[in-house]
């Protein structure tokens, strides 16, 4: 075997790859249009949606100030990004579908609230969006209940305030001293309810959950990745068949170098593709998920480890294949169940228990499970250096019985 | 030089090559001639390496294929009948490949590259992909590909299957080139006008066996004088056979239905007196057609076939 055949046969492959271009377009087009797809099918949202919502004060008091507060507070932060405009920049905003919501506070919203009186915010959605308003309808809500359980409990105090509020003139020490030991008197007495709370709401994640808090969104980035693969796996692997019907294969066994030499050449150059396409479909997963792009290196070597040895897998099973024809409906026979119980489809996590664990041991469901691994960073540089080591093992010997097969009966026949 | 000793090469019970012996000189042609299935592709697969001979021997250049495969290979450049190119891929590409897969490499692989095109007259067309050329330049490149090595021995099987006539010419210009220096050329055909212009050794293959061999003056002694003669017409053939046998210098080669082949000394003269053998037994004459003695005739009478023309 010489080094400079190897690089022959890698360029003459390479180039021959690179010239059908609608095998290409399949191998990215595919895995990229059933990805759209599936998020479109999630609802469109990323897997921690938040909500854009604008707010028109047309009462501007401390009580709508107090209200816009709460919205700019830690825990609604993380869920609305509130953005003050006018009634009408504000529609307009919602119109063009840029924004998830409009909240209108109107003009004696203060009074209104602290009086116990009928307060009415209007909230514009916008239809383009689903799940973005609902968490805003529901947050809205939230904050009228709180209004009416603090009427229940400071009822008095309230009222007070409201008629110091309602007077031109600034309200008296007296009348602010009297407010606050009303309040305080009344926290005293609820305090030992409240502080702490009589009802202890305790979160506890189901441990039952199959997907372990992980959002379904990045369990199915390896499997779409891994469907795009599969698929180039297949093309690829079947180009054996060319080689042979062109008369190559018996040529090549009339020549002094050997066909491992030729198979490595080939098999380089599919790494080439397959790292090719990966590397788009990792760094447009990545980036629509937020998964740092720092684990891009290493799940872009393991995805091209793992696409490059179901590439010997398909062309293992083409070899042997008394016809391209019969290669072709066994892989594609292969294929789609892979897919399937592999968790291209669906994620292994979400599948019946023996079906999930089918799915593991199939050899992409291994190799997925090992990349959900990385993005996820639930792994260890032993983890993976051991898997890395049984994807090695496998290909050679893959690699070594599918070259003595090419230079032998395959080629002959 | 190639020397084939005894070889047999069997699947099964099919005997597919038998007891084959002949010997290929430096710097000349020998030509395998034989109908499809007559086992002359089995035996260039046994020469080149591709298939392993049951029994027998085989050397090229005095490197046993069998025992010594990777040397015997080197001196070996093989034109098979299918056009071995990846049509993907430019001519240049093509050739830088099979060079290198004879262990060529650096700057003498890519000197002998434009060697070969400027010789195979492709270089101006050298970076194109070869699905876009004519059947006739695949050809070209084809052969191309297989004397990139320079090697000792060239095994053509149908080089100019489906090539059209001014590259037929030019690739028998390309052969006799490689010949005159010396390398040894075994070549099959289906064409006789071929195997009389090009080879200077033949041997006919039929049923697997070698049935004749020797140069193209030998096997023309072998047909002797005589013309055949095929006549046509209104008549039974083997009532005609029957009628025709007993007369002197006549031998039936075949009768089909309303044909038979004659070979007979001075055909033309003996006309009339074989017309009315046939009419004694009740036939008419309708079509004649005379060959002078070749290469032809001799395979015709040898095999009871005709080859392509």
């Amino acid at each position: 075997m010489t080094t400079s055949f190897v690089g022959h046969a890698f360029r003459k492959d390479l180039s021959r790859a690179f010239m059908d271009r609608a095998a290409l377009a399949l191998y990215l087009g595919v895995p990229l249009i059933i990805g759209l797809m599936i998020l479109l099918l999630m609802g469109g949202e990323r897997h921690k949606p938040v909500a854009h919502l604008l707010i028109a004060d047309e009462d501007n008091t401390t009580v709508s100030g107090l209200f816009k507060t709460l919205l700019r507070s830690e825990q609604v932060s993380d869920f609305v990004r509130m953005e003050e405009t006018d009634r009408a920049a504000g529609r307009e905003t919602i119109d063009d579908g840029e924004a998830s919501a409009l909240l209108v506070i109107p003009e004696g919203f203060q009074g209104a609230v602290l009086r116990e009186s009928q307060a009415q915010l209007e909230l514009v959605t916008n239809p383009a969006e689903t799940i973005k308003p609902k968490i805003l309808t529901v947050s809205m809500e939230v904050l009228a209940d709180v209004v009416f359980y603090l009427h229940r409990i400071l009822g008095e105090e309230i009222r007070k305030i409201a008629e110091n509020v309602d007077g031109d003139e600034a309200p008296s020490d007296e009348a602010i001293a009297e407010i606050s030991v009303g309040i305080n008197q009344v926290m005293r007495k609820v305090g030992k309810y409240i502080f702490p709370p009589a009802i202890v709401v305790e979160a506890v994640t189901d441990e039952k959950d199959p997907t372990g808090g992980v959002p379904m969104t990045q369990l199915m980035l390896p499997g779409i990745i891994f469907m795009g693969l599969l698929l180039m796996a297949q093309g690829l692997g079947s180009d054996v068949w060319t080689e042979k019907t062109t008369g190559a294969l018996s040529r090549m066994v009339s020549a002094p170098n050997t066909m491992a030499a030729l198979l490595l050449g080939k098999i380089l150059a599919d790494a080439v593709l397959v790292f090719a396409v990966s590397c788009v479909l990792l760094t447009v997963g990545m980036l629509f998920l937020d998964i740092p792009l720092a684990r891009l290196p290493i799940a872009l070597a393991w995805t091209t480890l793992s696409g490059v040895t179901f590439v010997l897998m398909f062309m293992w099973i083409f070899v042997h294949a008394r016809t391209r024809r019969a290669g072709m409906v066994v892989t594609n026979g292969l294929v789609y169940p892979l897919m399937m119980l592999g968790g291209s489809f669906f994620p292994v996590e979400v599948m019946p228990a023996w079906m999930g664990t089918v799915g593991r041991v199939t050899p992409n469901g291994w190799s997925l499970e090992r990349l959900k691994d990385i993005l996820i960073a639930r792994t260890d540089a032993t983890t993976l250096l051991a898997s890395t080591a049984v994807l090695l093992t496998v290909a050679l010997v893959i690699f070594l019985h599918t070259a003595a097969r090419m230079g032998g009966p395959f080629a002959r026949r | 030089m190639i020397e084939v000793e005894r070889l047999r090469k069997s699947y099964g019970s099919f005997v597919a090559v038998d007891d084959v012996s002949f010997t290929v000189q430096p710097g000349k042609i020998f030509g395998l001639l034989g109908p499809n299935g007559a086992g002359k592709s089995t035996a260039i697969g046994c020469i080149s390496g591709l298939l392993q001979p049951t029994e027998g021997r085989v050397r090229v250049n005095g490197y046993d294929v069998v025992k010594e495969g990777k040397a015997a290979k080197q001196g070996l450049g093989v034109v098979p009948q299918e056009l071995s190119l990846y049509e993907d891929v430019s001519a240049t590409e093509n050739l830088l490949f099979w060079g290198a897969a004879y262990g060529m490499r650096g700057s003498e692989l890519k000197g002998r590259t434009h060697d070969v095109l400027t010789y195979t007259g492709l270089l101006d067309r050298a970076e194109e992909p070869v699905k876009n050329y004519s059947g006739g330049m695949k050809r070209r490149i084809n052969f191309g590909c297989a004397i990139m090595h320079r090697p000792k021995v060239l095994l053509l099987d149908e080089p100019t299957v489906g090539v059209d006539p001014q590259s037929r010419v030019r690739l028998f210009e390309m052969v006799k080139e490689q010949v005159a220096h010396g390398t040894s050329v075994l070549y099959t055909t289906h064409y006789m006008q071929e195997a009389e212009l090009l080879c200077d050794e033949l041997a006919i293959f039929d049923h697997g066996k070698l049935i004749a061999d020797g140069t193209l003056e030998d096997l023309r002694g072998m047909v002797g004088e005589k013309d055949i003669l095929r006549l046509a017409g209104n008549f039974d053939a083997e009532k005609a056979r029957a009628a025709l046998t007993p007369l002197p210098d006549v031998q039936v080669v075949t009768a089909e239905s309303d044909r038979i082949r004659l070979s007979v000394a001075d055909a033309s003269r003996r006309l009339p007196e074989l017309f009315e053998a046939i009419t004694r037994a009740g036939g008419e004459v309708r079509e004649t057609t005379l060959s002078q003695p070749s290469l032809e005739t001799l395979f015709l009478k040898l095999t009871g076939k005709e080859l392509r023309r």
